[in-house]
């Protein structure tokens, strides 16, 4: 691993303005006055809404598009100065776009990693063949490699991304939505994947994700933009505790709950219950009633259904006009939607 | 199918044995009666009948080496061409290159005998010129398009739009040409190997092999556009620069090919796809050499069939290319499923 001057810092922006400049519509701000830092062993994840300049910025900090106002350093010199293979030293750039020609293999993509360090006409030297056998083997690919992409699944694709990037042998990451396509199992794959390469190998990773509760999960830091494009850096937890989630993503249907770090729907119910209990059912009554959109009162008060749940003897007691013991959630749900029918009609 | 797993390597050694027997036949066999003994005579300079060595040395060979080199050219074109629109059906068609020699070809044939009373048409090499001519100002226009085009799709449009507006004026010139005209057009629009001369191949083996150097130069830029554009762009790839390298490179095999041979249809894009299906591989250092060599090899092929009827009957090799040609790829598709050629 290369050591670099300043604290180990991979990438820093100063005073980073980007966007788009048209030819009708003039300069298109997205993003200004950043100040950004990515140092070695760190995982930031990128986050905000659609279209607040998520990509733009990624794409800002590659490289590929040009920069409005301010700097880029990478490796401690102006992004500005360094030639293309220079960069490619240090920084490699994962992208969720399809690759078109399905019938390349595994192999074939990984060695792509090496294109700056191949011949003229790219031959693979025996020295890249043990790279990449290995970044196959840290992918879990190395049965794969010889499988055109047509052949393997999405989450292999995207793994087979992230080994090409890894044998260009570079100290700093930056992924573009990689959970994007990805079903769960494959999301968490991939984003331990990603996590173990900034822990062992103190990889500085950066990618863009709308995987809130995931990302927060696995990331060091980080950095979250809001409608306005003004940007938010922190780490997780700071973000859970000043609501700020809440202000970006919360709306009248849904909200960041603190306590179970994710969004839950707004109650939209004028009903009010009361759960008493202490246990996985009492959890998955509580549940059960949020999804319906029933208030749940931390106190018993006027007008609030109880619900007495019995861990032990398995039962659910609702107490109001004519009591109720339920043995199954399904009737629970049933009695509660009977409820909201009734009162939606009669109103 | 068992060799498919055989190293490309090995597979090219057997095309490139199977191309010299092809070029040998190309040269022994032909509308002319020459037995086998007169010509291996004639090739190694004791012939001593001189009808004989004129039909070999100034018929047959001028004609085996265009179509060696036609056959190369149009599919190194349609590789090209392939990689920079990401589209299978792409072939040295697409850009409207060879619409813009067919425009020139025609207005030389059949419009100049409106507005100058007599046609042109038999001035030696006028033909030609006005092939390149027409050609060489499709690909200015279209170059200056892809300066201020951002993507290969709209690009790949407007090719197609140029060649459907050069193909409706040669319509229009057609139908108010005389018949004799007409004729002299439609078969120049068959295509022919026969009519290039030791003194025009001269001019084209130079060309060839200088476009076709270049595009080594593109080996690797090309094999990164592969995966698409963005994904070339952050790999630190000019892909605007090697866009109109390949625009240029491909531009300059097909218009002039096309300016000696008339249009060939099926070649250029055809014979990548039977190279990737061969090989196995899609990177272009295996595609490209592979192209060449399946290229020329076709062409001398389709040269020999175009003249099996015998005597004094050619049959018109843009027919044939496609006639041999597309039951070949067809069978390659079936027999081998794997490697799906991406539609």
């Amino acid at each position: 691993m290369q050591t670099y001057s300043d604290k180990n810092i991979l990438l820093s922006t100063s005073n980073l303005s980007v966007g788009y400049r048209t030819r009708k519509k003039g300069t298109n701000v997205l993003l200004s006055g950043l100040n950004l830092e990515i140092k070695q062993g760190e995982l930031i994840t990128l986050i905000g809404p659609n279209g607040c300049g998520k990509s733009t910025l990624i794409r800002s900090l590659c490289g590929v598009l040009p920069l409005l106002k301010g700097t880029v350093t990478i490796g401690g010199l102006d992004a500005a100065s360094l030639t293309v293979s220079q960069k490619s030293d240090i920084l490699g750039v994962v992208l969720t776009d399809p690759v078109y020609e399905k019938n390349m293999t595994i192999f074939d993509l990984v060695a792509m990693g090496r294109y700056h360090f191949t011949n003229w006409i790219g031959n693979i030297t025996s020295a890249d063949m043990e790279i990449i056998g290995d970044v196959l083997k840290k992918t879990g690919l190395a049965k794969k490699a010889a499988n055109r992409l047509s052949e393997v699944s999405d989450g292999e694709r995207q793994r087979a991304m992230i080994a090409k990037v890894l044998a260009q042998d570079v100290d700093l990451i930056i992924l573009d939505e990689p959970t994007a396509h990805l079903d769960l199992s494959n999301r968490m794959e991939l984003l331990l994947l990603l996590k173990k390469l900034s822990r062992k190998m103190g990889k500085g990773i950066l990618l863009s994700t709308h995987e809130l509760g995931l990302g927060m999960q696995v990331s060091d830091k980080v950095w979250l933009i809001d409608h306005n494009g003004n940007m938010e850096q922190s780490i997780p937890e700071e973000l859970i505790l000043n609501n700020s989630l809440n202000h970006i993503f919360g709306n009248n249907h849904i909200s960041f709950h603190p306590f179970s770090a994710s969004f839950e729907l707004n109650p939209d119910k004028g009903l009010w219950v009361n759960i008493i209990g202490d246990g996985i059912i009492t959890a998955c009554v509580i549940r059960l009633i949020k999804r319906l959109g029933i208030n749940i009162a931390r106190q018993p008060q006027d007008g609030a259904i109880l619900i007495e749940v019995d861990e032990l003897r398995k039962e659910i007691i609702v107490n109001s006009e004519n009591p109720n013991t339920f043995l199954r959630l399904i009737d629970l749900q049933n009695y509660f939607v009977s409820i909201i029918n009734h009162q939606k009609y009669n109103n | 199918m068992t060799f498919m797993r055989l190293h490309p390597k090995i597979i090219y050694a057997f095309l490139l044995l199977l191309l010299l027997v092809g070029v040998f036949a190309d040269l022994a066999f032909g509308s002319a009666n020459i037995s086998l003994g007169e010509f291996f005579n004639a090739l190694w300079g004791k012939g001593g009948n001189p009808t004989t060595d004129f039909i070999i040395f100034h018929v047959r060979m001028p004609r085996v080496v265009t179509a060696l080199i036609t056959g190369a050219s149009l599919s190194v074109a349609g590789l090209l061409l392939q990689t920079l629109f990401h589209n299978p059906l792409a072939g040295p068609y697409v850009l409207g290159i060879s619409s813009g020699a067919g425009l020139g070809v025609a207005i030389y044939i059949m419009a100049s005998v409106a507005f100058i009373g007599i046609s042109p048409a038999f001035i030696v090499g006028g033909q030609v010129m006005a092939a390149l001519t027409g050609s060489v100002l499709v690909f200015f226009l279209i170059l200056s398009f892809s300066w201020r085009l951002g993507d290969s799709v709209s690009l790949l449009l407007i090719g197609m739009m140029v060649g459907s507006l050069a193909s409706a004026i040669v319509g229009i010139l057609e139908f108010f040409a005389s018949a004799e005209y007409v004729h002299k057009y439609v078969v120049w629009s068959l295509g022919s190997l026969a009519a290039t001369n030791w003194l025009q191949l001269s001019f084209l083996a130079p060309l060839f092999v200088f476009a076709t150097g270049l595009s080594l130069f593109l080996l690797k830029p090309m094999d990164a556009l592969l995966m698409g554009e963005m994904h070339a762009r952050v790999s630190g790839i000019n892909v605007k620069k090697v866009r109109i390298a390949m625009i240029v490179i491909s531009s300059l095999l097909a218009g002039t090919i096309t300016a000696f041979t008339g249009p060939i249809a099926f070649v250029g894009m055809t014979v990548p796809h039977i190279v990737r299906l061969i090989s196995g591989k899609v990177l272009h250092r295996v595609v490209l050499p592979g192209s060449i060599l399946v290229g020329a090899l076709l062409m001398v092929l389709c040269d020999i069939i175009s003249q099996l009827p015998g005597k004094a009957v050619t049959l018109p090799i843009n027919a044939v290319t496609a006639l041999f040609g597309a039951p070949v790829v067809v069978v390659l598709i079936l027999r081998n499923r794997k490697m799906k050629v991406t539609f």
